[in-house]
Protein backbone atom coordinates (compact mmCIF):
# COMPACT_ATOMS: atom_id res chain seq x y z
CA UNK A 1 0.00 0.00 0.00
CA UNK A 2 2.81 2.12 -0.53
CA UNK A 3 0.85 4.43 -2.66
CA UNK A 4 -1.92 4.61 -0.42
CA UNK A 5 0.44 6.08 2.02
CA UNK A 6 1.74 8.51 0.28
CA UNK A 7 -1.58 9.89 -0.57
CA UNK A 8 -2.57 9.83 2.99
CA UNK A 9 0.30 11.85 4.30
CA UNK A 10 -0.70 14.55 2.17
CA UNK A 11 -3.83 14.88 4.37
CA UNK A 12 -2.02 14.29 8.04
CA UNK A 13 -3.04 17.58 8.59
CA UNK A 14 -6.67 17.57 8.28
CA UNK A 15 -6.64 13.87 9.85
CA UNK A 16 -5.35 15.84 12.74
CA UNK A 17 -7.86 18.09 12.77
CA UNK A 18 -11.15 15.88 12.32
CA UNK A 19 -9.33 13.77 15.66
CA UNK A 20 -9.43 17.03 17.26
CA UNK A 21 -12.91 18.17 16.11
CA UNK A 22 -14.50 15.91 18.94
CA UNK A 23 -12.31 16.73 21.74
CA UNK A 24 -9.01 17.99 22.92
CA UNK A 25 -6.08 15.48 22.80
CA UNK A 26 -2.04 15.12 23.39
CA UNK A 27 0.50 13.26 20.56
CA UNK A 28 -0.05 9.69 21.26
CA UNK A 29 -3.43 9.88 21.73
CA UNK A 30 -3.89 11.30 18.28
CA UNK A 31 -1.21 8.72 17.09
CA UNK A 32 -2.54 5.47 18.92
CA UNK A 33 -6.65 6.64 17.21
CA UNK A 34 -5.25 6.89 13.63
CA UNK A 35 -3.32 3.67 13.71
CA UNK A 36 -5.94 2.19 15.18
CA UNK A 37 -8.38 3.87 12.55
CA UNK A 38 -6.64 2.46 9.68
CA UNK A 39 -5.68 -1.02 11.49
CA UNK A 40 -2.13 -0.41 11.77
CA UNK A 41 -1.70 0.37 8.18
CA UNK A 42 -1.21 4.12 8.93
CA UNK A 43 1.26 4.86 11.46
CA UNK A 44 3.20 9.12 11.96
CA UNK A 45 6.50 9.23 13.01
CA UNK A 46 6.71 11.07 16.49
CA UNK A 47 8.62 13.89 14.27
CA UNK A 48 5.77 13.89 11.79
CA UNK A 49 3.06 14.21 13.87
CA UNK A 50 4.53 17.62 15.78
CA UNK A 51 5.77 18.95 12.73
CA UNK A 52 1.71 18.87 11.36
CA UNK A 53 0.76 20.07 15.46
CA UNK A 54 3.37 22.88 14.64
CA UNK A 55 1.88 23.89 10.94
CA UNK A 56 -1.39 23.58 12.49
CA UNK A 57 -0.75 26.19 15.46
CA UNK A 58 1.16 28.88 13.45
CA UNK A 59 -2.04 29.20 11.13
CA UNK A 60 -4.46 29.19 13.93
CA UNK A 61 -6.07 26.08 13.36
CA UNK A 62 -5.58 24.31 16.86
CA UNK A 63 -4.16 25.98 20.09
CA UNK A 64 -1.80 24.53 22.55
CA UNK A 65 -1.66 23.77 26.29
CA UNK A 66 0.41 21.66 28.81
CA UNK A 67 -1.59 19.48 30.87
CA UNK A 68 -1.69 19.10 34.90
CA UNK A 69 0.00 15.33 34.73
CA UNK A 70 0.40 13.73 38.02
CA UNK A 71 3.53 12.14 37.92
CA UNK A 72 5.94 11.72 34.62
CA UNK A 73 6.17 14.21 31.96
CA UNK A 74 4.07 17.19 31.22
CA UNK A 75 1.75 16.31 28.18
CA UNK A 76 1.03 18.85 25.62
CA UNK A 77 -2.50 19.18 24.67
CA UNK A 78 -4.04 20.50 21.86
CA UNK A 79 -7.78 21.84 21.04
CA UNK A 80 -8.89 22.63 17.76
CA UNK A 81 -10.23 26.67 17.19
CA UNK A 82 -13.06 27.86 14.77
CA UNK A 83 -10.91 28.05 12.25
CA UNK A 84 -9.80 25.00 12.68
CA UNK A 85 -13.05 23.53 12.28
CA UNK A 86 -14.04 25.70 9.36
CA UNK A 87 -10.46 24.69 7.48
CA UNK A 88 -11.49 20.94 8.05
CA UNK A 89 -14.83 21.19 6.58
CA UNK A 90 -12.84 22.85 3.04
CA UNK A 91 -10.51 20.47 3.66
CA UNK A 92 -13.20 17.68 3.71
CA UNK A 93 -14.85 18.91 0.89
CA UNK A 94 -12.17 19.99 -1.53
CA UNK A 95 -11.15 15.89 -0.56
CA UNK A 96 -14.75 14.54 -1.75
CA UNK A 97 -14.50 17.03 -5.04
CA UNK A 98 -10.94 15.30 -5.56
CA UNK A 99 -12.08 12.19 -4.86
CA UNK A 100 -14.81 12.44 -6.92
CA UNK A 101 -12.81 13.38 -10.21
CA UNK A 102 -10.13 10.82 -10.00
CA UNK A 103 -12.43 8.37 -9.71
CA UNK A 104 -14.13 9.66 -13.11
CA UNK A 105 -10.33 10.42 -14.59
CA UNK A 106 -9.42 6.64 -14.00
CA UNK A 107 -12.16 5.06 -15.23
CA UNK A 108 -11.88 2.32 -18.14
CA UNK A 109 -14.16 -0.25 -19.89
CA UNK A 110 -12.58 -3.08 -20.92
CA UNK A 111 -12.47 -3.64 -24.86
CA UNK A 112 -12.72 -0.02 -25.70
CA UNK A 113 -10.56 1.75 -28.12
CA UNK A 114 -9.81 -1.68 -30.34
CA UNK B 1 9.72 7.46 33.06
CA UNK B 2 11.78 4.55 31.29
CA UNK B 3 15.79 5.55 31.75
CA UNK B 4 16.64 4.03 28.53
CA UNK B 5 14.07 5.91 26.87
CA UNK B 6 15.20 9.45 28.69
CA UNK B 7 18.61 8.55 28.25
CA UNK B 8 18.21 8.13 24.02
CA UNK B 9 16.01 11.44 23.74
CA UNK B 10 18.74 13.13 25.45
CA UNK B 11 21.39 11.65 23.44
CA UNK B 12 19.08 12.57 20.67
CA UNK B 13 19.29 15.75 21.54
CA UNK B 14 22.54 16.34 21.74
CA UNK B 15 24.50 19.56 19.97
CA UNK B 16 21.02 21.03 19.13
CA UNK B 17 20.14 24.33 19.96
CA UNK B 18 19.06 25.35 23.53
CA UNK B 19 16.15 27.03 22.68
CA UNK B 20 13.10 27.12 24.86
CA UNK B 21 11.08 25.56 21.64
CA UNK B 22 12.98 22.70 21.49
CA UNK B 23 13.12 21.95 25.21
CA UNK B 24 9.49 22.03 25.02
CA UNK B 25 9.54 19.53 21.83
CA UNK B 26 11.76 17.65 24.25
CA UNK B 27 9.28 17.57 26.84
CA UNK B 28 6.23 16.61 24.65
CA UNK B 29 8.48 13.51 22.90
CA UNK B 30 9.07 12.24 26.30
CA UNK B 31 5.75 12.50 27.62
CA UNK B 32 4.11 10.36 24.38
CA UNK B 33 6.83 7.76 23.85
CA UNK B 34 6.71 7.38 27.95
CA UNK B 35 2.69 6.58 27.32
CA UNK B 36 3.54 4.48 23.87
CA UNK B 37 5.53 2.36 26.08
CA UNK B 38 3.30 1.77 28.95
CA UNK B 39 0.72 0.82 26.04
CA UNK B 40 2.19 -1.72 24.73
CA UNK B 41 3.22 -3.08 27.77
CA UNK B 42 -0.17 -3.29 29.07
CA UNK B 43 -0.90 -5.17 25.58
CA UNK B 44 1.41 -7.62 26.39
CA UNK B 45 4.83 -6.64 24.82
CA UNK B 46 8.14 -7.22 26.41
CA UNK B 47 10.22 -4.61 27.75
CA UNK B 48 12.32 -4.93 24.96
CA UNK B 49 9.97 -5.03 22.15
CA UNK B 50 8.13 -1.96 23.50
CA UNK B 51 11.27 0.04 23.43
CA UNK B 52 12.31 -0.98 19.93
CA UNK B 53 9.06 0.16 18.97
CA UNK B 54 9.08 3.30 21.00
CA UNK B 55 12.39 4.70 19.30
CA UNK B 56 11.64 3.10 15.81
CA UNK B 57 8.59 5.44 15.53
CA UNK B 58 10.16 8.73 16.44
CA UNK B 59 11.46 9.76 13.36
CA UNK B 60 13.12 12.25 11.81
CA UNK B 61 12.69 14.99 15.07
CA UNK B 62 16.20 16.84 14.69
CA UNK B 63 14.67 18.59 11.80
CA UNK B 64 11.96 20.02 13.61
CA UNK B 65 14.58 21.80 15.93
CA UNK B 66 15.58 24.49 13.62
CA UNK B 67 19.11 23.65 13.23
CA UNK B 68 21.45 25.26 11.88
CA UNK B 69 22.97 24.54 8.58
CA UNK B 70 26.41 24.04 8.66
CA UNK B 71 28.20 26.84 5.92
CA UNK B 72 31.18 25.80 4.27
CA UNK B 73 34.04 28.18 5.68
CA UNK B 74 35.76 28.72 2.96
CA UNK B 75 32.93 30.04 0.95
CA UNK B 76 31.98 32.22 4.05
CA UNK B 77 35.53 33.85 4.46
CA UNK B 78 36.15 34.73 0.55
CA UNK B 79 32.92 36.40 0.96
CA UNK B 80 33.89 38.31 3.60
CA UNK B 81 36.78 39.17 1.96
CA UNK B 82 34.81 40.27 -1.17
CA UNK B 83 32.53 42.38 1.43
CA UNK B 84 35.87 44.10 2.75
CA UNK B 85 37.61 44.89 -0.42
CA UNK B 86 34.45 46.27 -1.97
CA UNK B 87 33.38 48.21 0.77
CA UNK B 88 37.24 50.14 1.55
CA UNK B 89 37.10 50.53 -2.59
CA UNK B 90 33.19 52.13 -1.96
CA UNK B 91 34.83 54.43 0.78
CA UNK B 92 37.60 55.46 -1.27
CA UNK B 93 35.39 56.41 -4.28
CA UNK B 94 33.13 58.55 -2.63
CA UNK B 95 36.34 60.36 -0.75
CA UNK B 96 37.26 60.77 -4.23
CA UNK B 97 34.36 62.52 -5.47
CA UNK B 98 35.40 65.47 -4.74
CA UNK B 99 38.22 65.32 -6.82
CA UNK B 100 36.01 66.00 -10.15
CA UNK B 101 34.08 68.40 -8.32
CA UNK B 102 36.94 70.71 -7.53
CA UNK B 103 38.77 70.23 -11.18
CA UNK B 104 35.88 70.33 -13.33
CA UNK B 105 34.79 73.61 -11.79
CA UNK B 106 38.66 74.60 -11.79
CA UNK B 107 38.27 74.07 -15.90
CA UNK B 108 34.40 74.56 -16.83
CA UNK B 109 32.87 77.06 -14.33
CA UNK B 110 31.87 80.46 -16.02
CA UNK B 111 31.10 78.51 -19.54
CA UNK B 112 28.36 76.47 -20.80
CA UNK B 113 29.58 73.71 -19.70
CA UNK B 114 29.17 74.02 -16.09
CA UNK B 115 26.23 71.63 -16.13
CA UNK B 116 29.25 68.96 -16.16
CA UNK B 117 30.17 69.85 -12.64
CA UNK B 118 27.58 68.48 -10.81
CA UNK B 119 26.79 65.79 -12.78
CA UNK B 120 29.95 63.97 -13.08
CA UNK B 121 29.97 64.89 -8.86
CA UNK B 122 26.93 63.01 -8.60
CA UNK B 123 27.32 60.17 -10.61
CA UNK B 124 30.66 59.30 -8.78
CA UNK B 125 29.06 59.60 -5.73
CA UNK B 126 26.41 57.22 -6.95
CA UNK B 127 28.50 54.88 -7.74
CA UNK B 128 30.73 55.04 -4.71
CA UNK B 129 27.40 54.86 -2.47
CA UNK B 130 26.13 52.31 -4.46
CA UNK B 131 29.12 49.53 -3.86
CA UNK B 132 28.81 50.36 -0.10
CA UNK B 133 25.62 49.68 -0.33
CA UNK B 134 26.26 46.28 -2.08
CA UNK B 135 29.05 45.58 0.19
CA UNK B 136 26.97 45.48 2.72
CA UNK B 137 24.37 43.06 1.16
CA UNK B 138 27.71 40.22 0.93
CA UNK B 139 28.43 40.07 4.57
CA UNK B 140 27.86 36.97 5.29
CA UNK B 141 25.96 35.45 7.82
CA UNK B 142 27.66 34.38 11.10
CA UNK B 143 24.94 33.48 13.05
CA UNK B 144 21.49 32.26 12.34
CA UNK B 145 18.77 32.22 15.13
CA UNK B 146 17.46 28.86 16.04
CA UNK B 147 14.07 29.67 17.15
CA UNK B 148 12.16 32.90 18.05
CA UNK B 149 12.65 33.20 21.72
CA UNK B 150 14.23 36.70 22.95
CA UNK B 151 17.32 34.66 23.56
CA UNK B 152 17.87 33.76 20.06
CA UNK B 153 17.58 37.36 19.02
CA UNK B 154 19.91 38.89 21.48
CA UNK B 155 22.73 36.50 20.22
CA UNK B 156 21.84 37.19 17.04
CA UNK B 157 22.29 40.78 17.36
CA UNK B 158 25.52 40.81 19.66
CA UNK B 159 27.04 38.63 16.58
CA UNK B 160 26.80 41.46 14.33
CA UNK B 161 25.00 40.33 11.83
CA UNK B 162 21.14 41.26 12.38
CA UNK B 163 19.92 42.08 8.62
CA UNK B 164 18.18 45.37 10.33
CA UNK B 165 21.04 46.45 12.03
CA UNK B 166 23.49 45.78 8.63
CA UNK B 167 20.62 47.48 6.53
CA UNK B 168 20.48 49.87 9.03
CA UNK B 169 23.56 51.26 9.11
CA UNK B 170 23.74 51.02 5.13
CA UNK B 171 20.74 53.26 4.66
CA UNK B 172 22.14 55.14 7.14
CA UNK B 173 25.50 56.23 5.62
CA UNK B 174 24.08 56.55 2.66
CA UNK B 175 21.68 59.04 3.90
CA UNK B 176 24.31 61.27 5.65
CA UNK B 177 26.71 61.45 2.41
CA UNK B 178 24.37 62.14 0.37
CA UNK B 179 23.30 65.32 2.73
CA UNK B 180 26.88 66.39 2.67
CA UNK B 181 26.91 66.20 -0.78
CA UNK B 182 24.30 67.86 -1.70
CA UNK B 183 25.06 70.54 1.19
CA UNK B 184 28.76 70.74 -0.58
CA UNK B 185 27.20 70.55 -4.17
CA UNK B 186 24.87 73.29 -3.70
CA UNK B 187 26.94 75.18 -1.81
CA UNK B 188 29.79 75.40 -4.33
CA UNK B 189 27.88 75.64 -7.42
CA UNK B 190 25.76 79.24 -5.90
CA UNK B 191 27.80 80.05 -3.10
CA UNK B 192 24.55 80.17 -0.72
CA UNK B 193 25.78 78.27 2.32
CA UNK B 194 23.57 80.09 4.21
CA UNK B 195 20.17 78.49 4.30
CA UNK B 196 21.46 75.42 3.02
CA UNK B 197 22.34 74.03 6.30
CA UNK B 198 18.86 73.87 6.62
CA UNK B 199 19.95 70.67 4.80
CA UNK B 200 20.94 68.65 7.56
CA UNK B 201 17.99 69.17 10.06
CA UNK B 202 16.24 67.94 6.83
CA UNK B 203 18.48 64.80 6.97
CA UNK B 204 17.94 64.35 10.92
CA UNK B 205 14.45 64.51 10.31
CA UNK B 206 14.34 62.08 7.55
CA UNK B 207 16.58 59.48 9.84
CA UNK B 208 14.23 59.54 12.67
CA UNK B 209 11.64 58.88 10.19
CA UNK B 210 13.84 55.65 8.75
CA UNK B 211 14.30 54.94 12.03
CA UNK B 212 10.83 54.26 12.62
CA UNK B 213 10.64 52.57 9.41
CA UNK B 214 13.13 50.18 10.16
CA UNK B 215 12.01 48.99 13.84
CA UNK B 216 8.70 48.60 12.41
CA UNK B 217 8.03 45.65 9.99
CA UNK B 218 4.96 46.77 9.06
CA UNK B 219 6.02 49.66 7.04
CA UNK B 220 3.64 50.78 5.57
CA UNK B 221 2.21 52.64 8.28
CA UNK B 222 5.23 54.59 9.33
CA UNK B 223 5.92 55.87 6.00
CA UNK B 224 2.94 57.62 5.76
CA UNK B 225 3.98 59.08 8.79
CA UNK B 226 7.05 59.82 7.74
CA UNK B 227 6.01 61.35 4.54
CA UNK B 228 3.76 63.63 6.67
CA UNK B 229 6.22 65.35 9.02
CA UNK B 230 9.14 65.52 5.97
CA UNK B 231 6.40 68.12 3.96
CA UNK B 232 5.40 69.66 7.08
CA UNK B 233 9.29 70.30 7.58
CA UNK B 234 9.86 71.35 4.26
CA UNK B 235 6.53 73.50 4.01
CA UNK B 236 7.68 75.03 6.90
CA UNK B 237 11.22 75.77 6.07
CA UNK B 238 10.02 77.06 2.71
CA UNK B 239 7.23 79.11 3.70
CA UNK B 240 9.05 80.91 6.42
CA UNK B 241 11.72 81.66 4.13
CA UNK B 242 9.08 82.89 1.59
CA UNK B 243 7.58 85.13 3.76
CA UNK B 244 10.00 85.30 6.67
CA UNK B 245 6.74 84.55 8.91
CA UNK B 246 8.20 82.22 11.18
CA UNK B 247 5.70 83.16 14.14
CA UNK B 248 3.37 81.34 13.34
CA UNK B 249 4.25 79.14 10.24
CA UNK B 250 4.81 76.81 12.84
CA UNK B 251 1.21 76.32 12.68
CA UNK B 252 2.00 73.75 10.24
CA UNK B 253 3.25 71.25 12.31
CA UNK B 254 -0.27 71.41 14.07
CA UNK B 255 -2.00 70.30 11.12
CA UNK B 256 0.54 67.85 10.50
CA UNK B 257 -0.09 66.25 14.05
CA UNK B 258 -3.84 66.44 12.64
CA UNK B 259 -3.34 64.80 9.54
CA UNK B 260 -1.31 62.22 11.25
CA UNK B 261 -4.23 61.58 13.88
CA UNK B 262 -7.29 61.45 11.01
CA UNK B 263 -5.04 58.50 9.50
CA UNK B 264 -4.48 56.47 12.65
CA UNK B 265 -8.16 56.66 13.23
CA UNK B 266 -8.93 55.74 9.14
CA UNK B 267 -6.35 52.61 9.82
CA UNK B 268 -7.95 51.66 13.68
CA UNK B 269 -11.47 51.77 11.92
CA UNK B 270 -10.22 50.02 8.95
CA UNK B 271 -8.59 47.38 11.07
CA UNK B 272 -12.14 46.87 12.78
CA UNK B 273 -13.70 45.87 9.40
Amino acid sequence: MAIASDLIRGHTDTIILAHLYGSESYGYEVNKSIYDKSNGVFELKEATLYGAFRRLEETGCITSFWGDEATGARRRYYRITEKGRKQLNDSSAEWQDAKKLIDILIKYEEGEGQ
Amino acid sequence: MNDRIKEYVEKLFLGTPHTRQAADVKEELLANLQAKYEDMLNSGKSEDEAYTSVISGIGDIRSLLGETPVYNTEAVSSKRHTSSVLRAVAIMVLIFSIVPLIVLDALFSGTWLTFIIPISFLSVLAVGVGLLVLSFSLGPKKYVKGDDTFVEEYKEKVSGNDRNARLWSAISSTLWITVIALYLLIGLTTNIWHPTWLIFIVGALVQNMLRFLLKDPKGYKKLVNSTIWLTAAIFYLWFSFATLAWHWSWIIFIIAALVQQVIKLIDIWREEE
